[in-house]
């Protein structure tokens, strides 16, 4: 079974499945009302009480927040109300009152116009579920008591749940849905558990097994493995142990060449939370922030408001160290309801990313102004997704001039000087990277997008994956010409694919010019150890044998040595 | 009883924490206070109640505030709201 990778690394251990309990409470009338009342009675001050306790004992300020906030919830008057009534008056037993009353509130929030509200429903959700694992008398999630060394697996993971997840006695996890910016994927890179999300039918096929292992790099699952397989885990657990150890050693260090070149290995994030995982592991900055999570968790485009809090609060976690924040990336393959967009034969070719911002200034205006005025607060720069044409940075850089101006009048301070980069991941931007490199302060390239245009390859197509290679001189050559187009006109090139995280390739870049990389944090200090063992002048003179190369066979054998 | 039109004046309206503040300052007083927004009535003391309403700065809502301290209530109430 496969998945989608959200957090790196081996592991194995018994299977937990967390319910969503909701889903097991039946329709029924009660014959006992009074029974149904007292049980309320007695469940309320067990749940309030539990909450309280969660609360005191929480370690993070977040978690005493949520939790604070859910034993309110618990204590409402309305809510508790609501479910008397409903047991008065249609005898329903008290599972299925909770159940009514809290999925009624849940509509409310959903419907109002706000972003913040509408979160809230998921609020109510943990506290109703907590009354109804009381109330139908299952232990499934109690996550409190849990055995050594499990994994556990769950349609997908509330925030409260995470939140009381011991990471000592959890190994990984599995979600049935998910992307890799859902809540589950982000608390499980900042815990550095191994992690697999959207893994459809893992729920059903795990239901009779009792052991699972899982590579959480390649997002594969092995329900039940062979002793075989668990020996061979072992020997991959103590290996990235004794790896990491060894690599601790470089949190504090330089990232600089043996010959004194000075490169820096930034991270890539989606969330506010990421960069605890980020500082934690040395990280120079933020060479990628994703945005459009922020677009696709919702049922309306987020406010300039609250796009605001969410740059500043990262602006601020970074503090001088640079950020940059890449605009809204998104297209036809994405279901974002609000935006409206057609259904398209060819979406990676199609409107997506900037051509949709140039095109809805209504979208992107908020972003941009968002961006300006959390500016004030740290050291941020703006990097446009997808650029193909001149003209598209230009029409960019005017519209963010607009926002300038606007921002100027009305008197709100941001940062007039702000650095404007461009994502090279279209062979067009590669070709043309001299003439782009005249109008903007940097490059980053994209190397998934980049290598899927250049080999017309897409990399989901397991019947192709022998095409989409790092090692194509293709790719080399367009990533090679990227840099000299930027050199002659004197801006930094970095990395934000996967590439840069490719350890075998980290002397090639080296010699290619690259200035900086940018990884999951997991990767900066492997990349930094590269990075400080090797000669940019050695490196350099890899270069002309691998351009020379006639296939990605013949790269691949000058690195087999 | 007390039945009076109020216009909430706080910067991020009745949100999360202005909310939860609402809620433990009506449940200092014994009186019973409701809030009425767009014809939908909800207790006072009640944190899902008052956050289902969605007030936003600048809204106007009515506050009806009966019992034994119900002028002290008023007061920090209306107080609290415009502030």
């Amino acid at each position: 079974m496969i998945g989608k990778s959200a957090s790196p690394g081996f592991a194995y251990g018994k299977i937990v499945i967390l319910e969503d309990v909701f889903e097991k409470v039946v329709s029924k009338t009660s014959t006992d009302i009074d029974h149904e009342l007292s049980e309320f009675e007695r469940i309320s001050k067990i749940v309030v009480s539990e909450l309280e306790e969660l609360s005191k004992n929480a370690t993070t300020e977040d978690q005493t927040a949520i939790f604070e906030a859910h034993s309110m919830l618990a204590a409402d008057p309305s809510f508790k109300k609501d479910i008397v009534k409903l047991i008065n008056e249609k005898s329903l037993v008290l599972s299925c009152a909770v159940k009514e009353t809290a999925l009624s509130f849940m509509a409310k929030f959903e419907a109002l116009d706000d972003d913040y509200f509408k979160e809230r429903a998921l609020d109510i959700k943990d506290v109703a579920s907590r009354f109804l694992t009381k109330a139908l008398n299952i232990n499934s999630s109690s996550l409190r008591q849990l055995d050594n060394d499990v994994v556990l697996i769950a349609k997908d993971i509330t925030p409260s749940q995470t939140a009381q997840i011991d990471k000592d006695k959890v190994r990984a996890f599995i979600t049935e849905v998910g992307g890799i910016t859902s809540h589950t994927a982000i608390i499980a890179r900042t815990l550095e558990i191994p992690a697999i999300v959207g893994a459809r039918g893992i729920l059903e096929s795990a239901a009779n097994a009792s052991v699972v292992a899982i590579d959480g790099l390649k997002a594969e699952i092995f329900l039940d493995p062979s002793n075989d397989l668990l020996e061979k885990w072992d020997r991959h657990i103590e290996d990235d142990t004794k790896y990491k150890e060894m690599l601790f050693k470089y949190i504090d260090a330089e990232s600089v060449t043996e010959d004194g070149h000075q490169l820096s290995v930034l991270a890539n994030i989606s969330s506010v939370e990421d960069t605890e995982a980020v500082l934690k592991n040395g990280g120079e900055g933020i060479g990628l922030l994703r945005t459009e999570f922020l677009f696709m968790e919702h049922k309306t485009a987020p406010s300039e408001e609250s796009q605001f809090e969410f740059y500043k609060k990262i602006a601020l976690a970074m503090g001088d160290r640079p950020v940059t924040i890449r605009t809204l990336d998104i297209g036809g393959d994405k279901e974002v309801d609000y935006l409206g967009l057609d259904p398209e034969d060819n979406p990676f070719l199609g409107y997506r990313a900037i051509r949709i911002c140039l095109d809805r200034e209504d979208l992107f205006k908020p972003q941009l102004r968002a961006i300006l005025r959390a500016s004030d607060y740290g050291n941020l720069k703006i990097m446009f997704p997808m650029i193909a044409t001149h003209n598209e940075i230009i029409k960019a850089k005017e519209i963010l001039e607009t926002c300038k101006k606007e921002l100027h009048a009305e008197n709100i301070s941001f940062d007039p000087d702000i650095k404007i980069g461009i994502m090279i991941e279209i062979p067009a931007a590669a070709v043309m990277s001299d003439v782009l490199a005249e109008e903007v302060d940097f490059f980053s390239i994209g190397t998934n997008d980049l290598i899927q245009y250049t080999i017309a390859v897409d990399r989901m197509n397991d019947k192709l994956s022998n095409l989409y290679s790092y090692f194509d001189p293709s790719v080399i050559r367009l990533i090679n010409m990227t840099i000299e187009g930027a050199n002659k006109a004197g801006i930094p090139v970095g990395m934000c694919g996967s590439m840069a995280s490719e350890l075998q390739l980290t002397e090639l870049l080296i010699g290619l010019g690259l200035d900086s990389f940018s990884v999951t944090s997991g990767s900066i200090l492997s990349v930094r150890k590269n990075i400080i063992i090797a000669n940019k002048d050695e490196c350099h003179k890899l270069v002309p044998s691998v351009l020379a190369a006639k296939d990605k066979e013949e790269v691949l054998k000058i690195f087999s040595f | 009883m007390i039945n009076e039109n109020i216009t909430v004046t706080k910067e991020h309206g009745l949100h999360a924490r202005p909310a939860a503040e609402f809620v433990k300052l009506a449940t200092t007083f014994e009186s019973e206070i409701t809030l009425t927004y767009n014809e939908e009535e909800v207790d006072g003391k009640s944190i899902m109640g008052i956050m289902s309403l969605g007030i936003t700065n600048g809204e106007t809502c009515n506050l009806k505030i009966d019992g034994p301290d119900k002028d002290a209530a008023f007061k920090s109430i209306s107080t609290f709201l415009s502030a």
